[in-house]
């Protein structure tokens, strides 16, 4: 009998990488559907913020630069909805280890990276649904896309590459902690990272210790790419509005910096997993 | 022999009121016992109260009709950071009664001689005494930096009484979804239904600068009534109108929450049986 008859007679064909993710994402989709409570208010939440800040401070629409409150508050609002995405994909593998499922994922023939994507992936794909409907009640709302599809893509790509930043901080806690008691942890870090930056006013508007916070916070450039087509850039000012590089490529610097930091945070956090 | 087993397990039983002291007790050190339920709690509350008086106090302070009333957007946020704490404590409630009975505790509560008022009352006056200590400490910490009260100790007291009615509200209306569901999670995801109460009152936007719907329905929230009538309490001086409305809307919060979780709990009750 040969190594691979006897692999198949034990049945531990080992499936490709791709084809495990997909059914990582598959098994957290049918996840929301059997227990809604875990994803609803994470779609609620940003919908509501959008509509509660634009209303409260319609007011103030010149602050934020193009007169549209909501403008300013849409792109924020899916940013938080991304976030809360790879938030709760934290939470559930959290569940997972008090259930003693993801054991079964380690006794499992894969690469520990392929469990890692897989739980990003999913991530990615609850963000991407948030964005949509967050961005849909937008539009629908009244809020000014001045920068057009290219605007609404710097959009979708800075919410799903926050949905992969707070998933790696996330899983890189829930790694080490085992637990859900790690959540308020979670949601502290995700938290202060949003609104230590110019997530609710731009920092012409901050006032006191906040302003010096925003500045050197890498969220407010991630903010910046995020609502890009939507208000004119305050730190750069654009002799005409539109989409440019230099008001994209500090948020892709930031973006791209905080994922290689909290990927080998994470990856550490999994490799004391297994002996 | 069997009869003086029997007597002396009545002459042993406490009275319902203390059965509902020892409760509460029971209740206040679960969450003193957990310190990451309380971080939620206590961090929250003071982050966004420090956060927001940072990035509105400009844009509002430029507004005549705000600043006719308040020095800064702190003095503004005061009620609201106590109300904000009191939310995210008081769902711990509702959270620690469905643990309860997911663990079994209940089923053991109810086969024991206890009053079943008592395991309600218990739970909700824990919620009352984290209330009023939340209210005093996010008061003594928004002096500390800067927040002004000219309605001096009695609007204070007034702020610690509606914290602690409050507690009980928000409390048992978590308790009631507790019973009802027996499941921690489901109470969990229902907290953010609370927050949408909280954000469309005028909790911390002025509801002087609303407009449209939104302004109306702030107007039409009572958790405004109780804000608004505290906020005046703080910023203009006392005021026994002012005082009478924030207690009563209290109050009257926490009485719907007590009827419709000793509902839940009868019906809970009834289906065991």
């Amino acid at each position: 009998m040969t190594a691979v008859d006897a692999r198949v007679d034990l049945g531990t064909t080992r499936h490709g990488s791709g084809a495990i993710v997909r059914e990582m994402v598959a098994r957290n989709l049918r996840g929301i559907r059997r227990q809604p409570a875990t994803f609803v208010p994470t779609l609620i939440m940003p919908v509501f913020f959008v509509i509660t800040f634009s209303g409260a401070y319609g007011f103030a629409g010149r602050a934020f630069g193009n007169g549209n409150a909501m403008s300013w508050y849409a792109p924020m609002a899916i940013i938080q909805g991304a976030s809360f995405a790879g938030m709760t994909m934290g939470l559930s593998t959290a569940r997972d280890f008090e259930s003693g499922f993801f054991d079964r994922f380690l006794l499992a023939p894969m690469s520990r990276a392929t469990l890692l994507g897989g739980a990003i992936a999913a991530a990615l794909v609850r963000a991407l649904v948030t964005t949509l409907v967050v961005l849909v009640v937008a539009m629908i709302g009244g809020v000014a896309i001045p920068g057009g599809a290219l605007g609404i893509a710097t959009l979708v790509l800075s919410a799903l590459g926050i949905a992969v930043v707070a998933a790696l901080w996330a899983l890189g806690l829930v790694y080490r902690v085992q637990n859900t008691n790690v959540g308020p942890l979670i949601q502290v870090g995700i938290f202060m990272a949003i609104f230590l930056s110019t997530a609710q006013v731009p920092i012409s508007a901050m006032s006191g210790w906040l302003p010096g916070v925003a500045r050197i916070n890498p969220m407010t450039n991630v903010l910046r790419l995020a609502r890009a087509g939507f208000v004119p850039d305050e730190l750069n000012p654009p002799s005409g509005f539109g989409v440019g590089w230099a008001e994209m490529w500090p948020g892709l610097l930031a973006l791209g910096a905080t994922i290689a930091v909290l990927a080998v945070f994470a990856l550490r956090g999994m490799r004391r997993l297994t002996p | 022999m069997t009869a003086t087993v029997a007597a002396d397990v009545v002459v042993n039983r406490p009275s319902p009121v203390r059965q509902s002291l020892l409760l509460s007790r029971r209740a206040v050190f679960a969450v003193l016992r957990q310190p990451q339920v309380l971080v939620p709690s206590i961090f929250f509350p003071l982050f966004f109260a420090a956060l927001n008086a940072a990035a509105f106090d400009r844009i509002t302070s430029e507004q005549p009709v705000f600043a006719a009333q308040f020095d800064s957007f702190l003095d503004f946020l005061l009620p609201a950071t106590v109300l904000q704490g009191v939310l995210f404590g008081s769902t711990q409630a509702g959270t620690e009664m469905a643990n309860d009975i997911e663990n079994g505790f209940f089923d053991r509560l109810l086969a024991s001689p206890v009053s079943r008022t008592s395991i309600l009352v218990g739970r909700l006056a824990g919620g009352a005494v984290l209330g009023a200590v939340q209210a005093l400490f996010f008061t003594a910490v928004l002096v500390v930096f800067g927040a002004r009260i000219d309605g001096g100790v009695g609007a204070v007291a007034v702020l610690v009484v509606c914290a602690a009615l409050l507690g009980v509200g928000i409390g048992g209306f978590g308790v009631m979804l507790g019973i009802r569901t027996g499941s921690s999670e489901a109470v969990q995801g229902a907290f953010p239904l609370i927050f949408v109460l909280m954000f469309t009152s005028s909790a911390f936007f002025p509801r002087e600068l609303m407009t449209g719907w939104y302004r109306t329905v702030a107007t039409y929230n009572p958790i405004s009534w109780i804000l608004e009538a505290l906020r005046d309490l703080i910023s203009i001086g006392w005021s026994f109108r002012d005082a009478a409305v924030a207690i009563a809307v209290s109050a009257a919060v926490a009485v719907l929450a007590i009827a419709l979780s000793l509902r839940a709990l009868r019906r809970r009750l009834a289906v065991a049986a």
